[in-house]
């Protein structure tokens, strides 16, 4: 329980380094006045209406209460106003730029993730029993191969070889998908599988590789364990080894592995996202970024950061309860 | 970034190899003589064990060639053609049956790999290696020298100073290392000089805390003590003795760092967030060919995919290929 208590502890501590980075970055680098001046413009007005503007955005504030009012609308689910998207007319806040993006990314990130993690445990154990053999020279080989290809290769060629020569599923998700909520988004998803089946499968294929290679490893060094010798040598069969033995300890270091992938899994996301034009952060991140507009690309990255933080904390976490060893580690 | 878990897994591995090699050198009286065969000096030594390594001479040779093919290639066209081509009709990208309407000529005699919307797949693919060399040397470099720097200080210090610094870099660790860019480029623009700088400064978290833990294990060496004890700064114990000593992680960190480096600058190309059309890296390339490529010319895509496919992996198998010559020299220290 206290190790349970330290990492959450640390996994808050780091919540507000990274909030603060998020926000310290630009935050320092452009002016009020500049940000004035983008969205009011320049006709017809006047320095009293820039200064007016400034007040009324808290602009002019000291830097260290503008960060904790952002922090403190930020918890309270608000990112504050697209400074791109408005105008002097009308405000644009960035959660209506955003409109659930994030949310659907989440759908179409997580699913083939648990998918591809069931899938590796499998194939890793089986490889790890049968070392060296065929099966796992050509098994190795095939994840390699797809460990070290880029993303952006991955989605393109899937893109034209499934969909467009052979008649696998669509090559880009219909832009109706756009205005369908996050809640309703599964069910979306589950009617149309044509339009989402290859970006599944290119999430899946991009981190299937590096699973499947952790999970070989991870099972290689527990088969040598001693336990595992004796358990052999007492005349237990091989699948009560396997599962009695092998399995529990040799995919518990696996949870670790998830957790520090989330930020590579995210990133991949966002290139699968932009090539079958799916309707989540990535399309919105590129726009975002080719139009400046920082305050969305800030509440992207905080997003992004705090579903790392949350995932690493909650592999940690698992893995103690999964674990004693780890839990007991630290008294020793 | 692309590959995924590809750098948690590579860090995790580095560090298991070092920790594998420290034990070799705990042991090095021992009957355990590992790859060492024959004699010579330690440079030879690892020479010799890098030479052994067909794939990594394979890959280091295919690297050298990419870098003089680089220089060479676009010196046979004069720079207006990369501002021109995609507008000159009158080039026989154009003038070819069907595909060259699109400026797509297929492979032939005077383009050995086709056409792109107007430019010569041959000639481009040089012209934006480049691009994508200098910029993924560059970056690197950057990366090498904050994330060495940072290392060392932070663990040949320890106490405070390690604990606060690698608390600064558990929260950039936490951030996804293409957001984080992106966010970055969203402020500081994209010309080649502040690609160099984001790319390098945004990847330098994984390589401080491998040479933390390198830097952590040599303070405590014997020549470290002695250095201290005849009155050394701990300036010149860093400088003379863990930097010189603590290299070889560095190397082969700085392997992967060029190879991770040319797949984000790719990356960012491809989104169309890096360089602009007339200048190109591999990134920009693709992504000027993925929308001929779905129309079927098969050619704009295929050569420069298989090039920086190829590219990226061998800076990997060259990495491997350091770390286990310079596990020979962990050896005879």
């Amino acid at each position: 329980m206290r190790y349970v208590l330290r990492r959450l502890f640390q996994g808050i501590f780091i919540l507000i380094g990274v909030a603060a980075i998020t926000f310290f970055l630009p935050s320092l680098y452009y002016s009020p006045q500049f940000l004035a001046v983008s969205v009011l413009g320049f006709i017809h007005v006047h320095q009293s209406d820039y200064n007016a503007w400034i007040h009324l955005q808290g602009l002019d504030k000291p830097i260290v209460v503008q960060f904790w009012n952002w922090l403190f609308a930020v918890a309270h689910g608000n990112f504050g106003i697209s400074y791109i998207h408005s105008s002097r007319f009308h405000t644009v806040t960035v959660n209506q730029v955003l409109n659930g993006s994030l949310w659907r990314s989440v759908w179409l990130v997580g699913i083939p993730t648990i998918v591809s993690i069931l899938l590796a445990i499998p194939i890793g154990l089986t490889q790890a029993m049968r070392r060296n053999k065929v099966y796992d020279h050509a098994m190795t080989t095939g994840v390699y191969v797809l460990y070290s290809t880029p993303a952006v290769l991955v989605c393109i060629l899937m893109a034209y070889y499934f969909a467009i020569v052979l008649h696998f599923g669509q090559p880009t998700v219909d832009p109706t998908a756009q205005g369908i909520s996050p809640g309703n988004f599964p069910s979306y998803m589950l009617h149309n599988p044509s339009q989402f089946i290859l970006p599944f499968l290119a999430i899946m294929i991009l981190s299937i590789g590096g699973f499947t290679r952790y999970m070989r490893g991870s099972a290689l060094d527990t088969l040598v364990q001693d336990y595992v010798r004796t358990a052999k040598a007492k005349g237990a069969s091989p699948t009560r080894v396997l599962f009695r033995h092998v399995f529990r300890p040799s995919v518990i270091p696996l949870l670790t592995i998830i957790g520090l992938t989330i930020p590579a899994i995210i990133g991949g996301a966002l290139i699968v996202e932009d090539v079958f034009n799916f309707p989540g952060m990535g399309v919105l991140t590129v726009t975002a970024v080719e139009r400046d507009d920082f305050k969305v690309v800030m509440a992207i990255t905080l997003f992004t950061a705090v579903l790392t933080v949350l995932g690493n904390l909650a592999a940690d976490v698992l893995t103690a309860i999964a674990d004693p060893r780890v839990r007991l580690g630290d008294k020793r | 970034m692309s590959n995924i878990g590809a750098q948690a897994a590579q860090d995790k591995e580095i560090e298991e190899r070092l920790l594998e090699a420290e034990e070799h050198v705990e042991n090095a009286g021992a009957a355990d003589g590992g790859e060492v065969t024959g004699s010579g000096s330690i440079s030879r030594q690892m020479l010799r064990v890098f030479l052994k390594n067909k794939l990594a001479v394979a890959s280091f040779i295919y690297i050298v060639v990419i870098v003089l093919m680089s220089i060479i290639v676009p010196i046979f066209h004069p720079s207006s053609y990369w501002t021109n081509a995609q507008s000159d009709f009158t080039s026989s990208c154009f003038n070819n049956s069907n595909p060259g309407l699109l400026g797509n000529a297929a492979p032939s005699g005077s383009h050995i790999l086709g056409c792109t919307t107007g430019y010569d797949n041959f000639a481009l693919l040089f012209y934006a290696g480049r691009f994508s060399l200098l910029i993924g040397i560059l970056a690197a470099f950057v990366t090498m020298t904050v994330g060495t720097t940072y290392g060392i200080v932070a663990g040949y210090r320890g106490g405070w100073t390690d604990t606060i610094l690698m608390r600064v870099d558990d929260i950039f660790l936490s951030i996804p290392g293409l957001y984080l860019l992106l966010l970055v480029i969203t402020i500081y623009g994209r010309s080649i000089t502040s690609l160099i700088v984001v790319i390098g400064f945004t990847s330098w978290f994984g390589v401080a805390r491998l040479m933390r833990s390198e830097a952590q294990i040599l303070r405590d060496r014997e020549y470290s003590q002695a250095s201290r004890a005849m009155g050394a700064t701990g300036r010149r114990v860093m400088w003379k003795h863990i930097l010189p000593n603590g290299i070889s992680t560095g190397v082969t960190a700085a392997t992967f760092a060029l190879g991770d480096a040319v797949l984000i600058l790719s990356v960012i190309g491809f989104l169309g967030l890096g360089l602009q059309p007339p200048d190109f890296d591999w990134g920009t390339m693709i992504q000027n060919a993925a929308s001929e490529f779905e129309l079927g010319y098969w050619w704009t895509l295929w050569p420069v995919a298989i090039v920086f496919i190829l590219f990226v992996l061998s800076t990997n198998y060259i990495g491997d290929a350091l770390r286990d010559a310079f596990e020979v020299r962990l050896q005879e220290r």
